[in-house]
């Protein structure tokens, strides 16, 4: 996180894209539910085809293990993104009433000897919020990495789950239809979860 | 942190209530904010005070893109009420604020310049806001001297202020009242002693009476529902209130 100048634009902007981040999590755990079901949907599709697509079988159920690891991912993600947005909400109110302080001092020497003590209390307590933003926004960066990788590998997965369709004989269509789509979910969280993550980036910066 | 419950909800419409804060200090009183949603926009009812800034946002944020809320509803100048308003300006400058004339050039002491207010004349008026035409209703002296609520025909809902306000002991958190003759003990001391006017609330029962209203929201306690809105404006209308004259 870089040091604002402490002017309210900055203090505005800053809440705005934790906000932004916010929203843009919650429809990536949009986009991940959908996968859930389609996982699911794999699964059952799966279990009809039976002994016809037994491979399918195995990538099915690793795809519920996927998205069951994603939903895990992405509940901590949100949790993370959730306390963020009340931290940066209260440094704002934190500098706002700094920022206050220091008009007080420009306007009178005399202030300086008068505020100087709660300046400092107040200055120190925006520095603490600071460091705990800037450590939950490493965490984050983490946190989406890793739900970046969790996305490259149900990729790989969704491509498995396409290739053992083939297979699948009298049931190859509809085992490729949901192949198909658990495909397509994959590709729209991937790049997603890439959107989230250069963001993340930004914030950060 | 604070929780936000939807509590109407038809498609694209709805009411959404943001309240019982945990952690929320003890020396702060407890207040309930609203966001009224229709077709992607919002409006928030009554933002709260500055200590509380961080707690409403973020539960907004939870459920709804607070970059979508277009307007401020103040219904009257305490601070409980709006002295959030510059850090709600702070993240978004266009906001706007509805509020009574009456308070147009104390209110901007919380934030704000000449272009944020829109001014509510004493008779009220409409707001709109996507799809809905909302209603300021007149509500003065009950008990700020200028005082509105906010109606939404569409839904029948009635955000009422101070107005039907409880001081809720530690352990009744539930949103809504279940057991009106219970309830209405811990909102007689607030309506006797806050409420400076018999008569205006005689003219508010009145009036408020004939209005389609499934649940009355309250700024502090919990919402009425059904037939103890009738019940509340009854009892209301019973009640002596401005009662530190008498002491």
């Amino acid at each position: 996180m870089s040091e604002h100048a402490g002017n309210q634009d900055n203090q505005g902007e800053y809440l705005r894209r934790t906000a932004r981040i916010n929203e843009e999590i919650k429809h990536v755990v949009l986009i991940s539910n959908g996968i859930n079901l389609t996982a699911v949907n794999a699964m059952l599709v799966a279990k009809r085809a039976g002994e016809r697509s037994r491979g399918y079988g195995v990538v099915s159920g690793e795809l519920r293990n996927f998205s069951s690891k994603l939903e895990a991912n992405m509940g901590e993600t949100t949790a993370l993104v959730s306390g963020m947005v009340r931290d940066v909400a209260f440094l704002m109110n934190q500098d706002r009433s700094r920022r206050q302080m220091e008009r007080a001092l420009r306007m009178t020497e005399r202030a300086a000897g008068l505020l100087g003590p709660a300046m400092g209390r107040k200055a120190h307590a925006v520095a603490e919020m600071r460091m705990k933003i800037h450590g939950l926004g490493n965490t984050l960066s983490r946190q989406v990495g890793g739900s970046m990788r969790l996305c490259q590998s149900g990729s790989a997965l969704a491509r498995s789950a396409k290739i053992e369709a083939v297979y699948g004989g009298d049931m190859a269509a509809t085992l490729g239809q949901v192949s198909r789509e658990v495909e397509d979910r994959m590709t729209e969280l991937l790049e997603s979860v890439k959107s989230l993550n250069t963001d993340v980036q930004a914030w950060q910066a | 942190m604070k929780k936000l419950q939807f509590i109407y909800e038809n498609g694209e419409h709805k009411w959404a209530a943001v309240a019982r804060d945990p952690e929320k200090a003890g020396f702060l009183i407890d207040t309930n904010e609203y966001l009224v949603i229709d077709k992607g926009e919002a409006l928030l009812t009554d933002p709260g005070g500055s200590e509380i800034f961080a707690a409403v946002f973020a539960a907004i944020s939870t459920e709804f893109d607070p970059n979508r809320i277009r307007a401020l509803f103040a219904s009257h100048q305490d601070p409980d009420i709006i002295s959030s308003l510059a850090l709600w300006l702070d993240f978004n400058p266009e906001l706007k604020c509805h509020l009574s004339w009456l308070w147009g050039s104390f209110v901007p002491h919380f934030g704000g310049n000449d272009t944020t207010f829109i001014s509510i004349p004493d008779e009220g008026s409409d707001i709109t806001l996507g799809g809905l035409a909302l209603r300021a209703v007149p509500a003065h002296y009950l008990h700020s001297s200028g005082n509105f609520q906010l109606y939404d025909p569409k839904a029948k809902i009635l955000f009422s202020g101070d107005v039907g306000a409880a001081l809720l002991p530690q352990g009744e958190d539930d949103l809504f009242v279940r057991q009106f003759d219970k309830h209405i003990h811990y909102a007689e001391g607030f309506h006797r002693r806050w409420m400076g006017s018999n008569a205006a609330k005689r003219d508010w029962c009145e009036r408020v009476a004939k209005m389609e209203i499934d649940m009355l929201c309250p700024q502090h306690g919990a919402i009425y529902q059904g037939p103890d809105v009738m019940r509340f404006i009854n009892w209301f209308d019973e009640l002596e209130v401005g009662t530190a004259i008498a002491a």
